[in-house]
């Protein structure tokens, strides 16, 4: 109770007979609780069941895994290609058809697809005027 | 879930908006056990009729069940819980009773003549504080039967603190000169 609600303030005698005069003037029945739980059940049960929130971290990871999946074969098929390949092999300064073929005259080490991947990497360097 | 009775209202009305289906259960039937017998007593104040009474109970706690939609979604607490509980009991009664009003001869009630506690003559306390107004009747009943904190009671009547204070003397000083309790004034 609050400070000030003392200001007014009844005969405490009188307080106690109204209090027993504040009948409910009805019994609740077991009847009316049970209907009171069954509405209670049939709404909660009825509401969609709140949905996990999943933890941003969770979304890292799973963005993680997917861009494994999908990236990984892809720079696997290419793995043997990039490493001293799209280079300057012969540190001419620039990337050019002299690195293709000093990669050709390693034996075995550079296959015709990687030679034409690498050629067509050249082509479209030189198309921009970077490699001219 | 047994065993929710040490939870205090605001905790319970949490695990009704966020428990699961189980939890958000039992949560309401503690509510609905803890409550219940006060919202019948605040319905019988203004329907003055047992059967009434018990329709404006089921139709209250109808309507805070309502509240619960979605989960994290439900009803927000800004107020003791009675205080809500007695602002919807008295909404259901005053439309329960223009509803039989209707019924019984196809008018409507006057609008200033929304029933207050004790507006019914058939209950004890109406009895008691017969020649109060309506108004005067309901603030002695907040203050006094409720227990409700003045300020508990601006808020359930949508008044300010100071008119509370300012309704509640008059009612005092009208209730002095009541011939059924001006006895208590003067032992």
């Amino acid at each position: 109770m609050h400070e000030d609600d003392n200001l007014e303030a009844l005969p405490d005698e009188l307080v106690a007979e109204l209090k027993k005069a504040d009948k409910p003037g009805a019994l609740i029945t077991a009847k009316v609780d049970r209907s009171i739980a069954d509405l209670a059940r049939e709404q909660f049960e009825s509401r969609p069941e709140k949905r996990r929130r999943v933890a941003p971290a969770w979304y890292a990871v799973a963005a993680t895994v997917l861009l494994a999946v999908l990236v990984l074969p892809i720079s696997s098929r290419f793995g043997t290609v990039d490493d001293g390949l799209y280079a300057d092999v012969d540190n001419s300064g620039q990337i050019d058809i002299a690195d293709v073929m000093t990669l050709a005259r390693r034996d075995g080490e550079v296959t015709q697809a990687e030679l034409d991947a690498f050629a067509m990497q050249i082509v479209s360097l030189a198309d921009t005027g970077d490699t001219s | 879930m047994p065993g929710l009775d040490h939870l205090s209202d605001a905790e319970l009305v949490d695990l009704c908006n966020t428990g699961d289906r189980g939890g958000a259960i039992a949560a309401f039937e503690t509510l609905y056990a803890r409550h219940k017998d006060y919202v019948l007593r605040v319905a019988f104040r203004y329907v003055g009729d047992a059967d009434l009474a018990l329709d404006v109970l089921q139709d209250t706690f109808s309507y805070i069940l309502r509240k619960f939609p979605p989960p994290g979604e439900g009803l927000v607490l800004k107020a003791q819980l009675p205080t809500l509980l007695y602002v919807v009991a008295k909404n259901n009664a005053i439309s329960i009773l223009r509803k039989a009003s209707k019924g019984d001869a196809g008018g409507d009630i006057d609008p200033d003549e929304l029933p207050a506690p004790g507006y019914r003559d058939s209950g004890d306390l109406a009895k008691l504080l017969q020649g109060l107004t309506p108004g005067q009747r309901e603030i002695i009943t907040l203050r006094f039967v409720d227990d409700q904190p003045l300020q508990d009671i601006a808020n359930t009547l949508q008044i300010p603190l100071g008119t509370v204070k300012s309704r509640l003397h008059k009612a005092i000083e009208a209730m002095r000169k009541l011939p059924s309790v001006k006895d208590f004034f003067e032992k």
